[in-house]
């Protein structure tokens, strides 16, 4: 298979065709799947590609989906679509091995950008190490709170339970965001979160007031 | 020995009467007493002769039997007869049948004194029972929540327990033989008497009233009054149990103005809930609006067609469009489910019981039993109080429902630990969740109600995952629901 073949799940069948249709545009061989078990059963008989998958979904979710393949050893670039701000879940699936992820509605140079980072990523043709360490430098410029802050959205926290570890409220915690994002240059999550997931172990371990962490 | 130590308050000759000895100890006093007895003997021998040979001993019989009993009793007597048979100086040889018949009147006089030494045993451990009851009648007086006071048949007041003491403002002794009517002066003291009120309202069936009582700085407090009639050995007693209310009606304030709390919040999260609903579902199709639209702009975009320029415009608006409304729900359901939550240690056994006295308030519950099974270790909680009793309310309120059909049954609400989390289950002996129904219960718009919008388990299951907890059904059959809600255990850190 070449690389440009792209395994689409999705449990909505009009989302499912729109964006089939859509990466058909590109000249992507698009393969679509109703569920993640589908995926799976016919995984087999399609190796190599890139897979897209919505996260919310009934049954077997996004996330399980990515440990199952992970099982079974089979091995691609893993994008998921999440619904707008559903960052604990989106950070779950980063940590589950997912390569990126999109939130949903998402434009066209979103969903063309993510797969093709993914594809290049899979490949080793992008220089990790000089991107990580712009990251690294800007890290730096941020102040205590905010890599507290940082490190709750790492570590998958609500912004309840962030700003319940620190002691402060919610609304400082957003704030506190709104201001790392800039520091960080990240246009949006997905982005702050590619940059920063392998930096986790330079942030502080945050302290954990209510005791609950959700990975 | 029983009642060593036993408090004894009479004199000296009682006390000498009341010696409790046993084991070898007995034994050994009945030598010893024996000895005296003889020395006794010995030493008036020269008065009186051969006469009384036996008369020494009889005391000294009957003292080693009521002080140690029967055994040193009947030591004492055979230990005299070898006495006065072997030791004694006599002028005539004592005659074989004296001998018996002394020893049958020595065993008599032994037998004699344990008898008594039996019933001094029954008389102190009566007086001992006597004691205790008295004491545990003392305690339960005073642990009553309820101020208690005995009225005599003179109207006087007899007894006053401490919460009386307490909410009256007197000391029990300072009450004690006034007239009941200076507690509760309406209608007690009425020139009828207060005793005679007393008969009359039981008799009239208007036990259990309202009225105003008085303390002793004269300021006036409103009591719940119950009387009880008390016959005991001829004389007629009443009990009157007072009952404060001022607290209770502060509580039901208080309780009502929570119930108003826990109202609104609801509400705002049900609207949020709603919201949050409606952003997922129109998410999708807006998803594919601005797919479809932008794949269209991508053919287009290749076409040297006049209609193709025209299209491009609107479909490129088209796309940007949808993403925009997806952005706009998003914020409507920031908004909507963005509320300040108020995180505390709290004791989860303190957010059950409130959370119980508002599910039941409204008469929701009233043929079903409550049972609670605290573990003690499972308490400290980090929560905002107000949302997981909202949780408890709702499931509460889902069990009641669930077990009005049958009429009664029973709500078991018991805390756990459970790995490292700490767990509520909350269980119903309703007739269970269908299967249809148990596979979309967390789900919105889920509802088995007539009335009801199918949104509190959702919601329910939102709070405890905003907690880092989880609502799961853990039991479901025809015998009933349990469903448990599982919390971290709140660790406190310095600072």
């Amino acid at each position: 298979m070449t690389p440009n073949t792209i395994h689409l799940v999705d449990d909505d069948p009009a989302v499912r065709a729109a964006i089939a249709f859509l990466l058909s545009t590109e000249g992507y061989v698009v393969h679509t799947y109703e569920s993640g078990r589908a995926f799976l059963s016919a995984a087999g008989d399609t190796p190599g590609g890139c897979l897209v998958t919505d996260l919310r979904m009934p049954e077997m979710d996004g996330i399980d989906l990515l440990r199952a393949m992970r099982q079974s050893g089979i091995a691609m670039p893993v994008i998921v679509i999440t619904g707008h701000g559903d960052v604990p879940l989106a950070v779950a699936a980063m940590k589950a091995g997912a390569t990126d992820f999109i939130e949903k509605p998402f434009d066209d140079k979103t969903l063309f950008g993510a797969i093709e980072g993914a594809i290049a990523r899979a490949a080793n043709r992008e220089p990790i190490p000089a991107g990580t360490e712009i990251a690294r430098r800007r890290l730096a410029d941020l102040s205590p709170r905010e890599q507290d802050v940082l490190a709750g959205i790492l570590d998958g926290m609500t912004n309840v339970a962030i700003a319940a570890g620190l002691d402060i409220s919610p609304r400082t915690v957003e704030i506190y965001r709104a201001n790392l994002m800039s520091k960080m240059q990240a246009g949006n999550l997905p982005e702050l979160l590619r940059m920063t997931i392998p930096l986790r172990a330079l942030l502080p371990a945050l302290p954990r007031r209510p005791g609950g962490k959700r990975a | 020995m029983l009642l060593k130590g036993f408090p004894r308050k009479d004199g000296l000759f009682k006390s000498l009467f009341a010696a409790q000895v046993g084991g070898w100890r007995g034994y050994a006093l009945a030598v010893g007493i024996t000895l005296v007895a003889a020395l006794i003997r010995l030493a008036i021998a020269p008065l009186v002769g051969d006469q009384a040979v036996f008369a020494v001993f009889i005391p000294a019989a009957l003292f080693a039997a009521l002080a140690a009993g029967p055994g040193p009793g009947v030591l004492c007597v055979i230990l005299s007869i070898l006495f006065t048979m072997v030791e004694l100086p006599r002028t005539s040889p004592l005659p074989p049948g004296l001998i018996g018949i002394d020893f049958v009147l020595g065993l008599l006089v032994a037998w004699i004194g344990s008898a008594l030494r039996y019933s001094r045993f029954e008389v102190i451990s009566a007086r001992y029972d006597a004691s205790i009851q008295k004491e545990q009648m003392g305690m339960l007086l005073r642990s009553v929540p309820d101020a208690v006071i005995i009225i005599d048949a003179g109207g006087g007041i007899a007894s006053f327990n401490a919460v009386a003491e307490d909410w009256f403002g007197y000391r029990e002794a300072e009450v004690v033989g006034r007239d009941f009517g200076l507690l509760i002066p309406d209608p007690f003291a009425a020139s009828q008497g207060a005793f005679e009120q007393c008969a009359q309202i039981e008799m009239t069936g208007g036990n259990d009233r309202t009225v105003d009582a008085r303390r002793a700085d004269g300021s006036r407090f409103p009591v719940r009054l119950s009387l009880g009639r008390m016959a005991t050995r001829g004389r007629t007693y009443f009990v009157a149990f007072v009952r404060d209310l001022t607290e209770r009606e502060e509580h039901r304030a208080s309780l009502s103005q929570l119930q108003n709390t826990v109202a609104r919040l609801s509400r705002l999260q049900e609207l949020g809930e709603m919201a949050s609903t409606l952003a997922h579902e129109l998410n999708q199709p807006l998803s594919a609006i601005a797919s479809f639209a932008q794949g269209s702009l991508r053919i287009l975009r290749d076409m040297d067609h006049e209609a193709a320029g025209r299209l491009r415009g609107p479909l490129e608006e088209m796309a940007r469009q949808a993403v925009r409304a997806g952005r706009i729900i998003h914020h409507v359901r920031e908004a909507a489910t963005h509320q300040a939550t108020e995180m505390n240690y709290e004791s989860l056994r303190a957010i059950i019981e409130e959370s119980v006295s508002l599910a039941v308030a409204g008469g929701a519950a009233k043929s079903v039993e409550i049972l609670y099974r605290y573990n003690a270790g499972a308490d400290r909680v980090f929560v905002d109080r107000v949302q997981i009793q909202q949780v408890l309310i709702n499931l509460m309120r889902n069990a009641f429902d669930a077990m009005s059909a049958a009429g009664r049954g029973r709500l078991t609400i018991s805390t756990s630990m459970q790995d490292a989390a700490i767990a509520v289950d909350v269980a119903d002996s309703g007739p269970g969740v269908s299967e249809e129904v148990a596979s979309r219960l967390f789900k919105p718009f889920v509802t088995t109600k007539a009335s009801g919008m199918g949104i509190g388990l959702s919601i329910s299951r939102r709070i405890a995952e905003a907690h880092d907890g989880t609502l799961q059904l853990i039991q479901n059959s025809g015998d009933g629901a349990t469903f448990r809600i599982t919390l971290p255990v709140a660790v406190e850190t310095a600072g």
